[in-house]
């Protein structure tokens, strides 16, 4: 039957009875919803989360269309068979919210016993909406069968709605509880997200139909609104697939925003009239179209250059990881032979075993100089090596740093008087000074700016000092050597960066000591520096540490 | 093998489908095929006679009309009316072999002001006819 005061839609849904709000908030909804859902299946068809999203966006749309389709149509036989159906799709969108956000959480499919839940909760709908006790009939004059819509049965189906909210609040909860920073990021959102939809969605539509059955308001203008609760939806999925990759989807912000532009001006056509907008539309959407095309291959490219940049970059870690890993294996395995040599041959030269002749004195003190100096240089590697791979350790100890620093010199008189240097060590501190310290890391810096001192100095005297300065204690190592200047002295302290024509005066050197006493004090609240006047003027090196309160 | 598996896999899903497009088919057998539903519509009511609703032409509510409230079994109006009930003399009246049917007249008690004033016979004037009546009920308006 025909309502008699309102005209024929053209094209089924066109017609000027209905509010102007009608077309916008219902075709692009549908469009979007549609789109993102297809899109997401398409993506990954045998993901249960994509085929839930894709559940979600149809029977929604459906319930848009249907809806439309009541609002536009004048036949009581078409209206009332759409309405009928307009519970089933309400209801499926609340289930289906449910378990796709119990997927989304748990990363796996309900149990049966749930989807049997699921069913049961449906089944009255199913069973009743066809029936008088869901319409049982229609207003001509209105135009729709709001009056005739029972109250009871719609109240149930609209509450699953509000299960909906409830059930999955309590799942983002427990979930929230146990998850880690980004996961919870990603709940946040998705939590937001559907549930401003369910919220928007079966609250407003409830409020619109029941005032309007009621007679309160004149027509349910009201669920109009409600609808763009899935367009935030969907925005919200958008953000998690670009953001956090969400659904196994590679998708970047330029495609997002390029389609959304593309649905946005495509939309247009269902709400413009004339003839001219259409073609003002119509060139709009080509122009922005082909623009975000090549906006979009354009970030694509840049993005797959990062990502082989990023790949290359995983891939040189990993092998220099290896690399140190080796260096670092190699290097203890031969440390081990090298401290027998010295320790023998510092033994030999003490005369544990007999009395030397003086070749033979000067050919065993040559074994002890180059075996410390190999064991000096397999320590820098090892120690850098550690470092690399994350797994250098400081065992910090109190300990009086005067007598640490005068035994350390003490220990390279023989490689000074090898070199014929004067070593010399000097304190004005009677009483002990406490520091804490690594003992071990502190004696090696020591030891290696001796060394250092030792081979940089052709000629005349090293002398190593130890002195308070407010609440700090600082080692002082002064030689006669060939000096720096400044800009020797800037990179003196990097990695690799050894003097200019260093490897002249020291051959075995790494470029690795000084690199390692910087980051050593450093890690041990202290500091080294250098000092010199220019070349030839010799050299002041500087090991500071806070003194023990 | 591939279909029990593939089967059991959307066996959610072929449920919800089948069951909505049982739903869907057994909506359009009964609103589609056998109009089984009641529609209701203003009819036409006579103020002399009855006490009837009182509707607006427009907006500004210049012009009014009365009507009643008819509710009737959809397929006995399309038997007697076709799909329109404008102009049908035979959608405002409630025949014997109609499934169902109620003509509902204002009732001053429950609808107020909504009700067509009650026109009182003149008991010296008989020969006044109903459309002078209805003219000088305008006029007082």
């Amino acid at each position: 039957m025909i309502c008699p005061f309102f005209d024929f839609p053209t094209y089924f849904f066109f017609t000027s009875d209905v509010p102007p709000l009608l077309y916008y908030s219902h075709i692009p909804t549908i469009i979007i919803s549609l789109f993102v859902g297809i899109f997401v299946f398409l993506s990954g068809k045998k993901f249960l989360l994509n085929q839930l999203l894709l559940g979600v966006s149809v029977f929604f749309s459906l319930w848009v269309i249907i809806d439309l389709i009541t609002w536009t149509n004048i036949n009581s036989e078409s209206i009332l068979f759409v309405w009928s159906l307009l519970s089933l799709c309400l209801s499926i969108v609340a289930i289906l919210s449910i378990y796709f956000i119990y997927v989304f959480l748990e990363k796996k499919d309900v149990s049966s016993g749930i989807k049997f839940v699921f069913l049961l909760l449906l089944a009255p709908v199913f069973l009743l909406s066809t029936t008088s006790f869901n319409l049982a009939g229609f207003d001509l004059i209105e135009c729709d069968a709001f009056t005739f819509e029972n109250i009871k049965f719609y109240t149930y189906y609209y509450s699953l709605g509000l299960l909906a909210m409830i059930w999955i609040f309590m799942l983002l909860v427990k979930h929230y509880r146990v998850a880690t920073i980004i996961i919870r990021k990603e709940i946040i959102l998705i939590g937001i997200g559907i549930e401003s939809f369910l919220f928007l969605f079966f609250g407003l539509s409830y409020i619109g139909s029941y005032l309007t059955t009621v007679g309160v308001l004149e027509d349910s203008r009201l669920e109009m609104y409600g609808l763009f609760g899935m367009t935030f939806f969907i925005s919200l999925i958008a953000y998690l697939i670009i953001k956090f990759k969400a659904f196994d989807i590679k998708l970047i912000g330029a495609q997002a925003l390029v389609w959304a532009l593309v649905i946005v001006i495509g939309s247009e056509f269902f709400f413009v009239q004339s003839i001219i907008n259409q073609v003002l539309v119509g060139v709009t959407l080509v122009i922005s179209s082909t623009l975000g095309l090549i906006l979009v291959r354009s970030v694509k490219k840049e993005i797959a250059q990062k990502e082989h940049i990023e790949k290359i970059a995983k891939e040189l870690k990993r092998l220099n990881d290896d690399k140190s890993e080796f260096v670092s294996f190699a290097s203890h395995q031969i440390r081990t032979p090298l401290t027998s040599i010295k320790g023998y041959s510092a033994e030999i030269l003490e005369g544990d075993y007999g009395e030397l002749t003086p070749e033979l004195k000067d050919a065993v003190q040559k074994i002890l100089v180059r075996g410390t100096d190999a064991v000096t240089l397999i320590s820098q590697y090892l120690d850098k090596s550690k470092m690399e791979l994350g797994q250098l350790k400081y065992d910090f100890v109190d300990f009086d740093i005067v007598e640490l620093a005068k035994s350390v010199t003490k220990g390279f008189e023989p490689n000074a008087e090898q070199s014929k240097l004067t070593l010399k060590f000097s304190t004005d501190e009677t009483a002990p000074c406490l520091v804490n310290a690594d003992k071990g890391k502190v004696k090696e810096v020591i030891g290696n700016l001796i060394d250092n001192a030792i081979k940089y100095t052709p000629s005349g005297s090293i002398e190593v000092s130890v002195f308070k300065k407010d609440d700090k204690v600082l080692v002082k190592f002064s030689d006669t050597g060939v000096g720096m200047s400044k800009e020797v002295i800037a990179d003196l302290y990097k990695k690799f960066g050894r003097a200019k024509d260093a490897a002249k005066t020291n051959i075995l050197g790494t470029g690795l000591g000084l690199f390692l006493a910087k980051t050593f004090m450093e890690a041990m609240k202290g500091r080294s520096w250098a000092e010199s006047e220019g070349d030839g003027k010799g050299s002041q090196f500087y090991v500071e540490l806070p003194i023990k309160s | 093998m591939v279909f029990n598996i593939n089967f059991r896999e959307y066996f959610f899903y072929y449920l919800l489908l089948t069951f909505f497009l049982i739903t869907g088919g057994f909506s359009y057998f009964r609103f589609v095929i056998q109009n089984d539903y009641v529609v209701s519509y203003e009819g036409e009511c006579d103020p002399a006679v009855e006490s009837c609703f009182v509707g607006c032409e427009d907006d500004g509510c210049t012009e009014e009309y009365f009507y009643s409230k008819v509710q009737k079994y959809a397929p006995d109006v399309i038997r007697e009316c076709g799909g329109y009930v404008t102009d049908c003399p035979e959608a405002n009246i409630c025949f014997p072999i109609d499934q169902e049917c109620s003509i509902t007249y204002c009732d001053p008690e429950t609808d107020g002001s909504d009700c067509s004033e009650p026109i009182i016979e003149p008991v010296n004037n008989s020969s006044i006819d109903i459309e002078t009546l209805l003219d000088k009920d305008n006029i007082e308006q």
